[in-house]
């Protein structure tokens, strides 16, 4: 899967080393200006204030997401009909607004309002089609994208401070486990699409988390996480919308999975805060698998084999 | 508007079907209760105009057929089709017919296979809940085959296309007419956008062809 992971992977490696080590060189330049020069206060303030280069990370999870979707579907429709084939679309709208994130310190509020727009034109994206059937009518859609932009950019916007304070490789840890365990629970909700399309974001998570071991500075807020969680909500519109699952609670508890961001814990360690996630990560996203296991055990085995005639199923 | 709908391995189906009259009237006046011929034998018995059929669903088969694996054919079918059939026997150039396939009524033998192909990675039937075909004109092909052309439609994309239509047969059954029609056609499936699966370097043989023949297998009654 050369476009949804290794690719993706091996740009999302290189770009992000090259751009923050840059970061962290002019950084260590105005320190030594400053050791130098008293007076260079102010080129220090807007060094410090500089956060580095957040707008990076939110393109490069939008391209890992399209190599994956394009590795899935081997073509790209500019602009299709058919809502089932518009998700780099939608991530691509959704990055927009993470990379204003990441070059602006933009106002919670603003940043708010934003993302409700990123996340309600993608609900839009990948959802219009369906108004006549999954919604009764346009009003039920409507009513339907606002929720998903509210309740989407609530997420996120909560998940985003919560991520300043918190060093990228748990969070990336974090969204890999939650990405891995999308894959077999939209597998088995037949979204196949919706599985492979994790692989991308992965690969390029997986980038971030080695980076973040060495520039210490990279976080995954101001961008990256309005990109993640844009990823969950489209792929949660691929499945419950547009194709329909078969077991809905296990899905709703993968939706909840990234709520887990939001726990604290007291004193600085990443280690311990790691360690907590896992251990809700492992309880929300393993009582998913155990739904889809159970209900396939209860019935959902069925897969259709049986001769109709034997079973005395048919009617003439 | 008629929802189209997609179709990713392809698929789908329809066409028409015509019949004759030609020599119902005579069917019934001797009171036989069951009896087909063609449309060329009856053709010149029967009376002046059209006669307009529906497609009966219990009897009527959608079968689809594509390349899996680059090396196997798989084949499955949709249960569910409507439509109808004006029928000329006198000027069979000037007959039209209209069918519309449920893609949810997808049946591959196995039910979780049939849901993954109504979901959106393949026909999105959410979206896309018909296809459908409605003929703009048929011509005489050689004797007992006619070819239908129309705008298929599937995945909310239009297409026209040509089926050739074989067995086609009249007749009485159950005091009711009765007409019979076999359409044969392909299509390519990233036509329609349906791209699931698809190998655009070589389209035949990626994990599922491009190519979809289809069968149509019809039985429809005079109304």
């Amino acid at each position: 899967m050369m476009f949804g992971g290794l690719i993706p992977g091996g740009i999302s490696l290189i770009l992000l080393m090259a751009a923050w080590y840059l970061h962290a060189l002019r950084k260590s330049r105005v320190d030594h200006l400053d050791d130098a020069n008293e007076d260079e206060h102010e080129e220090q303030e807007s060094a410090v204030a500089y956060a580095g280069p957040r707008w990076l990370l939110p393109m490069l999870l939008a391209g890992g997401f399209a190599g994956a979707d394009f590795a899935a579907n081997d073509v790209f429709h500019l602009w299709p009909d058919a809502n089932n084939y518009r998700f780099t679309h939608a991530i691509v709208l959704i990055a927009l607004v993470g990379v204003v994130e990441g070059l602006v310190r933009l106002p919670m509020l603003v940043g708010f309002v934003l993302r409700v727009l990123g996340f309600g034109g993608a609900f839009w994206m990948l959802g219009e089609g369906y108004v006549g059937s999954v919604f009764a009518d346009s009003s039920i859609f409507v009513g339907s994208a606002i929720f998903a932009a509210l309740a989407s950019a609530i997420i996120a916007t909560a998940i985003d401070r919560q991520s300043e304070d918190t060093p990228a490789w748990v969070d990336s840890i974090s969204w890999l486990i939650i990405a891995g365990a999308s894959m077999p629970i939209f597998l088995q909700n037949f979204f196949s699409t919706g599985a492979m399309i994790p692989a991308g974001i992965i690969a390029v998570l997986v980038s971030t988390l080695i980076v973040s071991l060495i520039f210490r500075d990279l976080r995954l807020a101001r961008g990256g996480v309005t990109v993640l969680v844009g990823f969950m909500l489209t792929m949660l519109v691929g499945s419950i919308i547009q194709t329909g699952v078969v077991n809905l609670p296990a899905v709703l508890l993968l939706a909840a999975s990234p709520m887990v961001m939001l726990v604290k814990i007291k004193g600085p360690s990443g280690v311990k805060l790691m360690l907590t996630r896992l251990i809700l990560l492992g309880i929300v996203l393993g009582s998913s698998a155990g739904l889809l296991q159970w209900a396939a055990g209860a019935g959902g085995s069925d897969d259709g084999d049986g001769d109709v005639y034997m079973d005395g199923e048919y009617s003439p | 508007m008629a929802h189209t709908r997609k179709t990713q391995y392809g698929v789908i189906a329809i066409i028409g079907a015509m019949g004759t009259l030609g020599g119902l009237a005579g069917w019934g006046a001797t009171g036989s209760e069951m009896g087909s011929s063609t449309i060329i034998e009856r053709a010149s018995a029967s009376t002046a105009g059209t006669r307009l059929y529906e497609i009966d669903p219990t009897h009527t088969n959608v079968i689809f057929k594509i390349r899996h694996s680059t090396v196997s054919n798989f084949y499955g079918r949709f249960n569910t089709t409507q439509g109808t059939i004006n029928f000329d026997k006198d000027n069979i150039e000037g007959s039209s017919m209209e069918v519309t396939v449920q893609m949810s009524s997808i049946d591959t033998h196995n039910r979780v296979r049939d849901g993954h192909l109504k979901g959106a990675d393949f026909f999105n039937v959410r979206q896309y809940a018909q296809a459908k075909f409605v003929s703009s004109g048929i011509k005489k092909k050689s004797e007992g085959v006619y070819v239908v052309t129309g705008d298929f439609t599937l995945q909310g994309k239009t297409v026209v296309i040509e089926a050739e239509l074989h067995d086609l047969r009249t007749g009485k059954f159950n005091n009711f007419d009765m007409l019979g029609v076999e359409a044969r056609f392909t299509i390519n499936r990233s036509e329609f956008g349906i791209t699931k699966h698809y190998n655009a370097a070589d389209p035949e043989n990626g994990p599922l062809g491009d190519r979809v023949e289809i069968i149509v297998g019809i039985e429809a009654i005079g109304k």
